[in-house]
């Protein structure tokens, strides 16, 4: 470790001890938490990906001190009807193909705008857009080839046809995004960076276009010290062709025109200046000082040469803040925003920062931001900010955050931001109604996928902090092959959904829990688990009855009457005894089977039934198979830490698990058998230490698992029935830790779930 | 029995990587209870994966990735709440638990990868080798980041008027 170590000088020694010292400072500051705190919060250790692991009694001690805690990854994998559609030849078969991946959803908008009374656009990360020609009713999402991966913090659309969106840089340890303007002609479909001629610059992340052919936006020349200035486009911001001196301090970011003089800017050091010259001059505007020093304004917006609104976030202790004026900045007053006054005074939230603001033309104001606990900060003023309200938030969510709001001359309003699953959220609201939701993204934390038709896929997952926060549970549904996706309505009291199967286009099977009856209650049981039944493809559901006191992960239905879960015994909310519940009168009635629980297993996690009498399920330490419809179980000579199973026939069976190398043993993340368990071999792995905790097998002769190794998420195929497997490389826009599952509804053609994202995976010809 | 036996291991893991994990965690982000907050997902995460990261030969290595890959996520969330411009030199400015504030700040207006690479030598104490590997890019660029980042913070933070960049002149 020391061979090779940088050997500094002097004052190289003291800057490393410097930062050293620096950073031993926070670590040595008082903080109880410990690893009793995480074996409460994640317990059992996670031998395998099933959901019965939080115990309940911990729950209270986890609210209180867990502040992020993804709990429920789920990985269940369920047999698929057979389809030999185009099944690949092994002979002719190359290692490796091309993927591609779709993204289906951005994690959040960040910037809105709309060129004509219908059509509106909203700006993403990771080129997304969405757009609207109803006026912000109907929306649709598509990733912009032409729109560069940036922090838009602006968009503005001078003409019906022109869109000029800006983003702030981002510079940091972990990533760097110039500051940069896009431009789009056609309404928002396409785009591409606007020409700012001259020596290099970037965007600080303001935006304002008083005319349909005048805009401005703060920017500063690349470079450790780069001046700041104004730059001016006089064609609706195709180019930037203007560079005027900014004011004493700079600018900070954001700048609002009433007309093509008269502007409002925020400095450099968060203060207000206006110019009556159109920027040539610039004079600073006293603006009153809270108990936390100089208000951090973020933005401001100022509909006519008297009226103006700034907000931001005082410095300490972290307020959501904001300024207004009616006399053309001659004097600045707080706003009085109710969130201020009422959350944060009576201790109930700890801060937040107001992100964006608009005034009508009749002196309607809409401010959004978000507060660190209650997530969603939403204030509107119907005087020009001299008085303000708190409407019912358009996000339920607890978590989600506005980013961006746009108001028309009819006073229809639209945010965009995000929603405590990471999903896109995009509001509307006319006067005095109360805000809709208008289009959300599929999010993340979806668990388990079964795909019956070749198009239709229902998909299932519970919330972020899974029984913490049981209003995340939910169930999608695709009709084209995982491309866009409906969320379905649950039973009343169901906190979880695990595993889904669905034997044909029209039935789904799922695993869920319930909240239970005042009698278990009492006793200290919360939930109970239950399966879910829908009869129409998965657009309705209703709850089934279940014997005994169950802990059910892995569902798996060869028929439209036949189905099979899989678990274990409810041991005061821990895993006990393996247990598995079967139908043979499509879910009219369940019975528990009499199953073996091999010394150290931990319940069973996932099972897969190709036939109504032959079943495999694995766990912890244990795999089982019954070819009698489990009548009886026996085991299956598999050690390790099984993750997943796919049968796609009655003769070949893979096991994905915990590996650890990449040579042919038993530690192998593989197990194939091709002789219905007969024996099984365990192929080599092209990755070492890989985790693969999803499989999914279209054909006989074709495979796909997904799961993780220490460089991250990881795709594996095989193309010659599980004995050789390759890694795939995906394109993907999104960073993904890991895939928790996959299911290919055809050859060629798959949907993974992880990494926050479902995905439509696409194997190139 | 298994159960017990990898608490134990984890405990272990625990007692050793929390301190370094909250000392990146502070000089990538500056506020010591964001640090806190990651820290905490990081290590829920490594418990939940433990089966599989007790395997890795490097654990911490592992973690200190993933920490890594949550601030990411997380500053990228929360940038226009927390507004850019301020950002994390603000914060740490603001924080009245930490002193040594004038290196953190003089360390976050380095360039990014001159950033990581002082924090993973100079804090981590991985070698100019692994660090070069853990980002990608030759030994001597690394090298020469260490250096020049060094340099530029001794001038902030007042160490040094005069630049001590190696190759170059003052």
């Amino acid at each position: 470790m020391t061979t090779n170590q940088e050997q500094p000088s002097s004052l190289d020694a003291q800057v490393a001890s410097r930062l050293r010292g620096a950073a031993q400072e926070a670590a040595d500051q008082h903080w109880s938490f410990s690893a009793d705190d995480v074996f409460a919060a994640v317990s059992p250790p996670m031998h395998a990906r099933h959901r019965y692991r939080l115990p309940r009694s911990s729950v209270g001690r986890v609210a209180t001190t867990v502040v992020v805690a993804v709990l429920i990854v789920v990985v269940f994998l369920v047999p698929l009807p057979q389809l030999h559609l185009f099944g690949l030849s092994p002979a002719n078969q190359p290692s490796s193909l091309n993927w591609s991946a779709t993204d289906l959803g951005p994690a959040e908008f960040t910037a809105v705008a709309c060129s004509t009374p219908t059509h509106c656009i909203a700006l993403g990360p990771n080129g997304w857009t969405a757009s609207s020609d109803d006026g912000g009713t109907l929306w649709t999402s598509a990733q912009a080839v032409s729109l560069p991966d940036a922090n838009f913090t602006k968009a503005v659309c001078p003409s019906a046809t022109r869109c000029v969106a800006v983003s702030g840089p981002i510079e940091t340890v972990f990533t760097s995004l110039p500051g940069i303007a896009v431009v789009s002609s056609d309404g928002g479909l396409h785009w591409a960076r606007a020409n700012i001629p001259g020596s290099p610059a970037e965007m600080t992340g303001g935006l304002t276009c008083p005319t349909s052919s005048v805009c401005y936006a703060p920017a500063t020349g690349l470079g450790r010290n780069g001046q700041s200035f104004l730059l001016k486009s006089t064609n609706g911001g195709l180019s930037w062709t203007a560079r005027l001196a900014g004011p004493k301090n700079g600018f900070r970011g954001a700048i609002s025109c009433p007309t093509a003089r008269r502007c409002w800017a925020v400095g450099g050091s968060s203060e207000i200046v206006t110019t009556s010259d159109g920027g040539r001059t610039w004079e600073a505007q006293k603006v009153p000082m809270g108990g936390g020093g100089q208000p951090g304004l973020e933005d401001l917006y100022c509909p006519n040469v008297l009226h103006c609104v700034a907000v931001g976030i005082e410095p300490s202790p972290g307020y959501p803040i904001g300024v207004v004026t009616d006399n053309g900045g001659s004097s600045w007053r707080f706003a009085d925003f109710q969130y201020s006054s009422t959350s944060m005074a009576q201790g109930r939230e700890i801060g937040g920062a107001v992100a964006s603001a608009t005034c009508s033309a009749a002196g309607r104001c809409v401010a959004v931001g978000t507060a660190a606990i209650s997530g969603p900060i939403l204030e509107v003023s119907d005087d020009w900010g001299n008085s303000w309200r708190q409407p019912a938030s358009p996000s339920s969510e607890s978590g989600g955050r506005l980013m961006a709001v746009t108001c028309d001359a009819q006073e229809r309003c639209i945010v965009v931001g995000s929603t405590e699953n990471g999903a896109a959220l995009i509001a509307t609201n006319l006067p005095q109604a109360s805000w809709t939701v208008r289009y959300q993204g599929v999010g993340s934390n979806w668990a388990s996928i079964s795909c019956p038709g070749l198009n239709h896929c229902v998909a299932v997952g519970s919330g972020p902090l899974g029984y913490l926060y049981p209003d995340g549970a939910g169930i999608l549904t695709s009709d084209d092959g995982g491309v866009h996706w409906v969320r379905r309505e649950l039973p009343a009291g169901i906190v979880a959904v695990i595993g889904v199967d669905c034997p044909a286009a029209g039935r789904c099977f799922a695993t869920a829990e319930v909240v239970a009856s005042s009698a278990l209650l009492r006793k200290g049981t919360p939930w109970v688990a239950t399966i879910l039944r829908s009869d129409d493809g998965g657009s309705t559901w209703h709850l089934e009855s279940l014997p005994g006191a169950l802990l059910l992960a892995g569902i798996s239905c060869p028929s439209l009457t036949s189905c099979f879960a899989a678990g274990a015994v409810d041991a005061n909310g821990v895993a006990g005894h393996d247990a598995i519940v079967a139908t043979v009168d499509g879910g009219a009635h369940w019975a528990a089977q009499a199953v073996p629980t091999p010394p150290g297993a931990q319940g069973l996690s996932t099972i897969s039934c190709p036939s109504p009498r032959q079943c495999w399920a694995v766990g912890d330490l244990v795999a089982l198979v019954t070819a009698n419809g489990g009548r009886t179980w026996r085991d299956q000579p598999l050690a390790g830490v099984l993750q997943a199973i796919d049968c796609p026939t009655k003769q070949m069976c893979v096991v994905t698990s915990v590996g650890s190398g990449t040579t042919s043993t038993s530690y192998s993340p593989v197990h194939l058998t091709r002789n219905g368990g007969r024996t099984w071999l365990s192929p080599p792995s092209p990755v070492e230490k890989a985790v693969l905790t999803g499989v999914s097998c279209p054909t006989s002769s074709e495979c796909v698992a997904v799961g993780s190794d220490s460089h991250g998420a990881v795709v594996l195929a095989s193309f010659d029935g599980g004995r050789r497997w390759s890694v795939q490389t995906v394109a993907h826009s999104v960073q993904a830790v890991s895939y928790d599952t996959v299911r290919c509804a055809k050859p060629r053609h798959c949907v993974i779930l992880g990494g926050g994202w479902i995905s439509e995976l696409v194997i190139g010809e | 029995m298994a159960e017990l036996v990898a608490q134990r291991e984890y405990e272990r893991f625990f007692e050793l990587a929390k301190d370094s994990l909250m000392r990146q965690a502070f000089l990538l982000t500056g506020d010591v209870e964001e640090s806190r907050d990651l820290v905490q997902e990081v290590l829920l995460r490594v418990w939940r994966e433990w089966t599989r990261v007790r395997t890795l030969d490097n654990p911490q290595a592992w973690a200190s990735r993933v920490l890594h890959n949550l601030a990411i996520g997380r500053w990228r969330r929360d940038r226009y709440r927390r507004g850019f411009h301020l950002g994390v030199v603000q914060k740490a400015t603001a924080d009245p638990g930490v002193g040594h504030l004038d290196v953190v700040n003089a360390l976050h207006h380095l360039p990014a990868k001159q950033q990581r690479a002082l924090v993973l030598h100079d804090v981590v104490g991985l070698t100019v080798g692994e660090v070069a590997a853990e980002l990608g890019a030759p030994e001597g660029t690394v090298r020469s980041w260490l250096s020049r980042g060094r340099a530029l913070i001794a001038i902030e933070i007042g160490l040094t008027s005069v630049p001590t960049v190696k190759g170059t002149h003052s």
